[in-house]
C-alpha cells in the first residue's frame, strides 16, 4: 500500500490570498471577521469575506463566463499547491493526476444569477453557460480542465465536511495505486442572497463573533474560498525529491443517521477512533487536534465530550483549536483550511490559537489554545469534520521523516 | 448606430481591435467555436433587450447576419 503525503499547499479565504499569508495570519491570531456590507433585508451583518477580491486578476473575461465563483476559487487555490508543490515545472508531468473536489454548495451563485434573470427581472432567456457553470461537478471539471491534468475528476459534496471526504477519497486513490498525484481540497462562495436567506432562517449563525468553546458564543460565521492540496504517493515524492509537508496517515468517516443538524456523539467519536486505527497509532500519539469547532452551543460541547470518550485522561494533556474563529465558516472548503492549518502546524510546531475566547464554559474543558498561537513539538495531529446531515470525516496527519 | 454597437460588443468578447471586424468578418474567423457564438448572442440580446429566436441562429455566420437578425427582431424598437 502505498503512503499518501502532502507537498502542495494552496489557499484562498478571508484570511489571505495565498498559503502564507493564510498561515501568517493564524499564527498572529486575526481574526478576518467583519461588517458586511448591507445586503437588501438579510439579518446576517458579520462575515468573512475575501477582500477585494478581483476576478480579473486571475481570469479572463472569457475564462470567466465558465466559472462559478466557487470554481474560481478552486483554481487560484490549486494553482497555488501545484506550484507548491513544484509540479507546474515542464519536465515533470501531472497528466495523469486526478482532481477531487469537495464542496458543500457547488454552482449555487451561477443558480441564483439564473433564479433572478428569470423571476425577478423577468426574462426569457439566461446565459448559455449556466449549465456547465452551475452543475455541482462543475469545480472538479475546471480545476482539471484549467490545470491540463486528464485523471479522475469529480466532486465530494458532504456539506462542511466536503473537503475532508475530499481528501479521503484522495488518500484511497493513492493508498491502492489507482493515481500517484491527486489535487485535492474544497471550495464554497456562500455570500448570496438566497443562501444567506437561508442560514439566516436556521437561526444559528452569530451576530457577534465565532467564539468556539467559549461561554459566550453564539453561533457560526459564514466564510468563504477554498484550500486545495497536492497529495502525492510517498514513492512518487521522494523520487522527485519534494519538499513533504506531512504524511495523511489516517482517515476515519461515520455517519450519524440521526437528527440532520444536531452532531451526535456516537457518529463523531466513531469518526476518531476510525482514524486513529486507520493510522495505526495510538490515540496518545496525537499532540493537536484541529476541531470541527464551529461556534454554535451544541456542537462544542458534543465535540468536547467526543474528545474525552475517545482520548480519555489524553483529552486533558493534546491541544484542542478552532481556526473557524478566525477564517470562518466556509463550509465545504473550511475542512479543507483546517488540513492545511493543521499540515502546516505540523511543519512549523506551531499551534494556530482558538481566537475572540473569552470566558470559559465548564462543559468546555480542554485546552482550547485561547487567543495566541503557542508553540509545541507536534508528531500527529487529527482534523476533525462533522457536516450537517451527520457525515463525519476525520484525517489524521504525522510529520514526515524527512 | 448598431454596426458601432455590435462591433464593441464582438471587439470586447475577443479581445480584437473593433478595426479588425468588419460586416463581412466571418465569426469563425475570430475564434468563435458555436458556444462561444451562443454566448456572443446572448450578449447581444442583453445590449439591445431583445430575443434573437434559436431557430434562427444556425443562419447566423458574419458580422453582418447578426445585425440582420438584430433587425429583424427589433419589433418596434428603434436602434438609432
Amino acid at each position: 500500500m502505498q503512503r499518501a503525503v502532502i507537498t502542495g499547499l494552496g489557499t484562498i479565504s478571508a484570511l489571505g490570498n495565498n498559503a502564507d499569508e493564510f498561515w501568517q495570519s493564524l499564527i498572529a491570531g486575526r481574526c478576518a471577521i467583519d461588517v458586511l456590507p448591507a445586503m437588501q433585508d438579510i439579518t446576517i451583518g458579520i462575515g468573512a469575506r475575501i477582500a477585494d477580491y478581483d476576478d480579473s486578476q486571475y481570469f479572463t473575461r472569457e475564462d470567466l463566463g465558465l466559472l462559478d465563483r466557487h470554481s474560481q476559487y478552486a483554481i487560484i487555490a490549486a494553482r497555488e499547491a501545484v506550484a507548491d508543490a513544484g509540479l507546474d515545472v515542464d519536465d515533470i508531468d501531472i497528466s495523469e493526476a486526478a482532481v477531487i473536489l469537495g464542496t458543500g454548495c457547488g454552482g449555487k451563485c451561477t443558480d441564483e444569477e439564473t433564479y433572478d434573470t428569470l423571476y425577478k427581472r423577468g426574462r426569457k432567456r439566461v446565459h448559455p453557460l449556466t449549465i456547465p457553470r452551475g452543475m455541482p461537478s462543475a469545480g472538479a471539471s475546471m480545476v482539471s480542465k484549467f490545470l491540463h491534468t486528464n485523471g479522475p475528476a469529480f466532486v465530494i459534496s458532504t456539506a462542511c465536511a466536503s473537503g475532508a471526504h475530499a481528501t479521503a477519497q484522495a488518500v484511497s486513490m493513492i493508498r491502492s495505486g489507482m493515481a500517484d498525484v491527486v489535487i485535492t481540497g474544497g471550495a464554497d462562495a456562500p455570500f448570496t442572497y438566497g443562501l444567506m436567506k437561508a442560514w439566516e432562517a436556521l437561526k444559528i449563525t452569530s451576530n457577534d463573533t465565532c467564539r468556539p468553546f467559549s461561554k459566550k458564543r453564539s453561533g457560526i460565521v459564514l466564510g468563504e474560498g477554498a484550500g486545495m492540496m497536492v497529495i502525492e504517493s510517498e514513492r512518487h515524492a521522494r523520487q522527485r525529491g519534494a519538499r513533504v509537508y506531512a504524511e495523511v496517515s489516517g482517515i476515519g468517516m461515520s455517519s450519524d443517521a440521526g437528527h440532520i443538524t444536531r452532531p451526535d456523539l456516537t457518529g463523531i467519536t466513531a469518526a476518531m477512533e476510525n482514524a486513529i486505527r486507520d493510522a495505526g497509532i495510538d490515540s496518545n500519539n496525537i499532540d493537536y487536534i484541529n476541531a470541527h469547532g464551529t461556534g454554535t452551543v451544541l456542537n462544542d460541547i458534543t465535540e468536547t465530550l467526543g474528545i474525552k470518550q475517545v482520548f480519555g485522561s489524553h483529552a486533558f494533556e493534546l491541544a484542542v483549536s478552532a481556526t473557524k474563529s478566525m477564517h470562518g465558516h466556509a463550509l465545504g472548503a473550511s475542512s479543507a483550511m483546517e488540513l492545511i492549518a493543521t499540515t502546516l502546524a505540523l511543519y512549523h510546531n506551531i499551534i494556530p490559537p482558538t481566537v475572540n475566547f473569552t470566558d470559559p464554559d465548564e462543559e468546555c474543558d480542554l485546552d482550547y489554545v485561547p487567543n495566541h498561537a503557542r508553540q509545541a513539538v507536534l508528531d500527529a495531529a487529527m482534523s476533525n469534520s462533522f457536516a450537517f446531515g451527520g457525515c463525519n470525516a476525520v484525517i489524521v496527519l504525522q510529520s514526515s521523516s524527512d | 448606430m448598431v454596426l458601432n454597437k455590435v462591433t464593441e460588443i464582438i471587439a470586447t468578447a475577443t479581445g480584437r481591435s473593433p478595426e479588425e471586424i468588419t460586416p463581412d468578418t466571418e465569426l469563425s474567423s475570430l475564434g468563435l467555436g458555436s458556444l462561444d457564438t451562443i454566448t456572443l448572442l446572448f450578449e447581444m440580446e442583453e445590449a439591445f433587450d431583445i430575443t434573437i429566436p434559436n431557430e434562427v441562429i444556425p443562419e447566423i455566420s458574419t458580422v453582418n447576419d447578426i445585425i440582420e437578425k438584430l433587425q429583424q427582431h427589433n419589433g418596434e424598437q428603434s436602434f438609432d
